[in-house]
């Protein structure tokens, strides 16, 4: 199967049913238990699949520096296997009381696996500028570092002053998320741009998808308080998992 | 110039038929056609061939090279010998005998010397005169030439200078200077030179001993081990971090005065280039979508293309993406088996299919600025060279 009729299969075949099997499901069975329950099994089950076989896919050469486009998916997977974590993190806090307060617990798992995604990912986008002749210069990084930084510091202080939402930590840690996937989208949405019209657009704006989804789950957290607990956010984060590992599938499926 | 003389020899009678001396007149041209036809007769009786063998005769500082026509053979005595001289002398002696065939059955005066001229001149002078080239002209050269072009000529430009400052001095187009150059050349009026540009690759001799009895720096000593027959001057320079690139290139001059170095053959030339060229494509094409991905295009691109050049097959990847050219190719390359334009069209043609497969992959519009970038970055290596790569082939369709 050549790398063209390959990308299609998975993402035609692979991605979309699934993706549509389960919005029907929820739909459909409307029981909250067995929705939460499949909501959990899934949320934690499809990124654990995913970084595992993404390890078997992209870790077979080991870490090749020089090479960043498997470097990123490599990082990825790392990526994927601590958002399982965060996903596993998630079920004490909701059998124990009061365990909502806790939830910021889980967002500090995610950005912990949010490091090697943007590691990946943000030196992926700098080595592809530099190739084609636009390397990002030393102030949009420190723009990328400190424009952030001083978001979440007002939002905090706002915050605290209006008196708006009952836990600081939830909003601090959901700004960081935010404004990271944020900042993630943006750089892999000029990459989808700029290859708009090659194969490779197809795992690139797969990225993009599970990036800006993760970027609504931590708005709609800080926003409208959806927590990471919140089934509406866990299916989100489902759908965000799955288009990362079609997207693992395609490049495997260029690779080879 | 490296070329001294050439004779050509009408292999029936062994009478020299032309000949021309470039610079000092090195052997009686009737003494030499004797001796050339006598030998080559001798070994082809002794080994029985039909076809004549004998492909050089080599003194203390000059060496002879044989080609063999229908019915003529041709001697250039060279300094050392080189793939280019030979193709050339080929080449001479095929247009001889197209253009006096009837000397074949009749003996007869053909005007040779003055219709023959301008062919020789084409052959081993025009191309040697670069805009770069470096004019000394001989302080008695009133004794040498009676073109009033020329006197005119040689009376305004300076003793030594090169063809492009004559061309900017006279305010003269530097096609006419060259022209003219190649003329005085020919009535022996000038010397040229040509000088060491960094974008010039060459390789060490056996002569290399040590720096001491080179009686270079240390820098250029140190910078003889980098010339491989791969690595630019320039990129040798940076590599011993050479602090005056200028006296490092007059040093290289010296060197190659003394063989101590010569420079690649011209197909060597285009290896290098190409293999550079390629070599900066392919290291684009991984940074963006990875090593695995850039092999598999590089080894798919490479099989319409063997097809027709089948030598192609000897270019192949180390690990990553580094471009290996094979001990075949390259010694293929120094014995002037593989014509230059031959190794060019085969390079671009390869390149054609790598940018095909790359435009698939990335789009149309990236594949063009990436183009224009590996073409820039070429020029940064090799700034006098990096025209002989046909970019606008790899542009057509993008």
């Amino acid at each position: 199967m050549n790398s063209r009729s390959c990308n299609k299969f998975f993402t035609y075949l692979i991605s979309i049913p699934a993706i549509a099997a389960v919005w029907v499901i929820v739909i459909v069975l409307n029981v909250p238990a067995f929705i939460t329950a499949f909501l959990t099994t899934f949320s934690i089950i499809i990124p654990l699949a995913a970084s595992l076989y993404g390890m078997t896919l992209f870790g077979r050469g080991g870490f090749v520096r020089e090479d960043r486009f498997q470097m990123m998916y490599l990082l990825l997977t790392i990526a994927m296997m601590i958002f399982a974590v965060g996903e596993v993190a998630i079920i004490p806090v909701e059998f124990i009381p009061n365990g909502e307060r806790f939830v910021f617990l889980v967002g500090v798992v995610h950005i912990t696996a949010f490091l090697p995604l943007a590691l990946g990912i943000l030196r992926y986008v700098q080595r592809v500028m530099k190739t084609l002749g636009h390397p990002p210069k030393e102030v949009v990084w420190t723009t990328i570092i400190i424009i952030p930084m001083l978001i979440t510091v007002f939002v905090i202080i706002m915050t605290r002053q209006l008196d708006l939402v009952e836990s600081i930590l939830d909003v601090t840690v959901g700004l960081v998320l935010a404004i990271g996937f944020g900042i993630l989208s943006l750089g892999l949405l000029v990459l989808v741009y700029i290859f708009r019209r090659g194969l490779l657009v197809a795992p690139i704006s797969l990225l993009y998808m599970a990036s800006a989804l993760f970027f609504v789950r931590a708005l709609i957290w800080i926003g409208w308080a959806i927590s990471l607990s919140n089934p509406l956010s866990r299916l989100i984060a489902i759908m965000g998992y799955l288009f990362l590992g079609v997207s693992f599938q395609i490049a495997n499926c260029m690779q080879n | 110039m490296n070329v001294k003389s050439l004779y050509i020899i009408k292999r029936e009678t062994g009478v020299c038929v032309y000949h021309k001396d470039f610079g000092e007149k090195l052997f009686d041209p009737h003494l030499l056609s004797s001796f050339i036809v006598a030998i080559t007769t001798f070994f082809d009786k002794v080994t029985g061939s039909v076809y004549s063998k004998a492909r050089a005769f080599e003194g203390t500082d000059y060496k002879l090279i044989v080609e063999f026509g229908n019915w003529t053979v041709g001697v250039l005595s060279v300094s050392h010998e080189s793939a280019d001289d030979r193709a050339r002398l080929k080449r001479i002696i095929e247009r001889f005998e197209d253009q006096f065939n009837l000397l074949r059955w009749v003996d007869m005066d053909l005007a040779i010397y003055t219709r023959f001229e301008q062919a020789v001149i084409d052959e081993f002078i025009r191309d040697q005169i670069h805009p770069e080239t470096i004019i000394h002209v001989r302080r008695d050269w009133e004794y040498y030439t009676k073109n009033p072009d020329l006197i005119s000529f040689l009376r305004m430009v300076p003793l030594k200078c090169t063809v492009k400052d004559a061309a900017d001095f006279l305010e003269m187009p530097v096609e006419l200077i060259m022209n003219l150059v190649a003329e005085a050349v020919w009535e022996n009026a000038v010397t040229i030179v040509q000088p060491v540009r960094p974008d010039d690759i060459y390789q060490a001799t056996s002569l290399v001993t040590g720096s001491v009895e080179l009686d270079v720096s240390d820098e250029t000593a140190e910078a003889l081990t980098q010339l491989d027959g791969e690595t630019p001057l320039s990129i040798a320079a940076e590599r011993v971090r050479t602090k005056d690139l200028r006296k490092f290139l007059e040093e290289i001059a010296l060197l190659a005065r003394r063989r101590a170095i010569e420079q690649i053959s011209p197909a060597q030339s285009i290896v290098v280039l190409y293999s550079f060229a390629l070599q900066i494509l392919l290291n684009k094409c991984a940074d963006i979508f990875g090593f695995r991905i850039a092999r598999k295009m590089f080894y798919e691109a490479r099989e319409p293309v063997v097809v027709e050049h089948s030598w192609i097959v000897f270019v192949s990847l180390e690990e990553g993406v580094d471009v290996e050219i094979k001990p075949s190719l390259t010694s293929a390359t120094m014995s002037g088996k593989i014509a230059p334009e031959v190794l060019g069209d085969g390079f671009i043609n390869l390149c054609g299919e790598i940018v095909r497969r790359i435009r698939e992959i990335i789009g149309a519009s990236p594949t063009r600025r990436l183009i224009y970038h590996a073409k820039d970055e070429l020029e940064d290596h090799f700034p006098t060279r990096a025209y002989r790569v046909e970019w606008e082939r790899l542009l057509i369709g993008n």
